[in-house]
């Protein structure tokens, strides 16, 4: 899909020194737009944030229910956290034609896919890797485990593997502020069922053993969909 | 067009005789008594909702390859039935599990998965319906089907394991399927045939329902 | 006909829960969630069926206008 030399239009692709060199290219453009605008980061960190404040008010986790409780109001402010970060991933791109001008890059589609879906997860992780502290602070709870940031990563690659793909087919729709979440959470429920289990288990005091089953599923949750996201986007951006 | 009348003239026959077989035929459960003979709606229903997917992914594979607009119709057409079929699953399944339960509902890995499809694929019907008409949104919907059918057994693991942390609440007796008889399996076997035939001939209709919509509206883009 | 169509779904809908609020979970009295099996289920390829037929309706009338736009512009 990459090396298509017939066309002089695509032969840009050929010159680069390797495949990774557009996402990275995607990537970097994201990066550099969030350190101007930042219009991603910052609002949804503010965001998780007062969902987990919210929820210290409506369940009152006393000592004796913190550990039953936090892993999924975690849970529940990442996976927020994550649906707003998702909403934007394509709709930044609706504004001024930034969608045409990804559209018209000389390169597969596959890559503009894998550059886009990195840069969800690259903001996404941030924002959780801000929180997790914050949480920790607030609900008085031991997450300084290795652990907790693997399942952090892995679920939010998962999150961002769909969510990526919902995202670009969303701002095409009428209502898609509403039919992005429709779309995503049934899909994702596997990544936050295996999450919320896990990082159950880490506040236990398990060891890496007791809960490697739901790492696993988690990774062969990532690998399945960014390989499905990547060879069907081009069907999702069409011509 | 008798094809189809056949289609749903031995669907009616059947159902027929489903009725018959379930009302005086099979002999009584002797754990779960009456309420058992629900069973000879939910299972086949449920299978052929399965069925219905696997048609959409199928349809959905065949419209991503060949660009073509039937293959489309097709994976909408049984979306739209599977949503029906596992709609009544549930329902189904809630009234069989009240009295035998004693609850409406519990979440045992297979109401889980099943709640879950309906949930993907209701997404998609509002996809379809919410995305671009023509090219576009068969494009979405393919992609979606695609996602959401590999997504389900994934669901399904994830639903069993979390299952083995919490386990079942007690509930009422608990209904072991079990062995069935000689003449469950035969009734059970003429409800699975009798829903198969009414899932074929709705999905034709709708189908060729399907295709009229799409002729309509690009004719009226045309000729506008 | 639709419409009375539709008053007799509402009221056998409306009197699915009664039917239910009537039945006692013991012993052998399960046949009211047999009944509302058949009940439910028959109402919804009813109601599907009541759907198709009105998307026909809808897909012929819109042919009709369709046909008689083509004829007057053709008119003309």
């Amino acid at each position: 899909m990459t090396e298509q030399t017939d066309n002089p239009l695509r032969a840009y692709s050929t010159r680069t020194p390797s495949w990774w060199a557009p996402i990275l290219a995607i990537l970097w453009k994201d990066v550099l737009l969030e350190s101007r605008t930042r219009e991603m980061v910052m609002p949804i960190l503010v965001f998780s944030f007062l969902v987990i404040v919210v929820f210290n008010f409506v369940i009152d986790p006393k000592p004796a229910l913190v550990t039953a409780v936090a892993p999924g109001v975690l849970w529940v402010a990442f996976t927020f956290a994550g649906m707003l970060g998702l909403n934007r991933t394509f709709s930044m791109e609706m504004e001024h034609g930034g969608i045409e001008g990804l559209m018209m890059c000389p390169v597969g589609r596959d890559l503009i896919y894998l550059g886009k879906m990195l840069g969800t997860f690259f903001f996404i992780l941030v924002v959780e890797l801000i929180m997790l502290p914050v949480f920790a602070a607030i609900f008085n709870l031991p997450l300084f485990e290795p652990g907790l940031w693997l399942i952090t990563a892995l679920a939010t690659f998962g999150f961002a593997t769909v969510g990526a793909t919902f995202s670009a087919m969303a701002v095409n729709t009428r209502a898609r502020e509403i039919l992005l979440p429709i779309l995503f959470f049934p899909i994702a429920v596997p990544v936050i069922i295996a999450a919320t289990e896990a990082t159950r288990a880490v506040l236990a005091g398990d060891s890496l053993g007791d809960y490697s089953r739901w790492l696993q599923l988690m990774a062969g949750f990532d690998v399945i969909f960014v390989v499905i996201a990547a060879l069907t986007f081009d069907f999702v951006l069409g011509e | 067009m008798t094809g189809r009348l056949t289609l749903l003239g031995s669907s009616g026959v059947l159902m027929m005789l489903l009725l018959t077989l379930i009302f005086l035929w099979v002999p009584t459960d002797i754990v779960l008594g009456i309420s058992q003979r629900i069973f000879y709606f939910h299972v086949p229903m449920a299978l052929v909702a399965f069925l219905a997917f696997v048609v959409v992914v199928v349809g959905s594979i065949g419209y991503l390859w060949k660009k073509s607009e039937r293959m489309d119709a097709l994976a909408y057409a049984a979306a739209e039935i599977g949503v029906l079929f596992t709609t009544l699953m549930l329902i189904t399944g809630m009234l069989w599990a009240k009295p035998v339960w004693g609850v409406w509902w519990t979440w045992s890995p297979q109401l889980t998965t099943s709640l879950i499809l309906w949930f993907i694929y209701t997404a998609y019907l509002m996809l379809r319906s919410y995305a671009p008409q023509g090219d576009q949104g068969a494009r979405y919907g393919a992609v979606m089907g695609i996602i959401g059918f590999v997504d389900v057994p994934i669901v399904y693991m994830a639903a069993k394991w979390w299952r083995d942390v919490h386990p079942e609440a007690v509930v009422g007796p608990l209904a072991d399927e079990g062995s069935l008889e000689g003449k469950m399996v035969i009734a059970f076997l003429v409800g699975l045939l009798a829903f198969t035939t009414l899932f074929a001939y709705l999905l034709m209709e709708r189908y060729t329902l399907r295709r009229q919509e799409s002729l309509v509206e690009r004719l009226r883009y045309s000729h506008v | 006909m639709s419409k009375r169509l539709a008053a007799l779904v509402a009221t056998l809908i409306l009197l699915t829960p009664a039917m239910l609020g009537s039945s006692h979970t013991e012993g052998e009295d399960y046949l009211p969630f047999l009944f509302a099996v058949f009940a439910v289920t028959w109402m919804a390829f009813f109601g599907y069926a009541f759907f198709m037929t009105r998307k026909q309706a809808d897909l012929k009338r819109e042919i009709d206008i369709l046909r008689q736009s083509i004829e007057e512009s053709e008119g003309t």
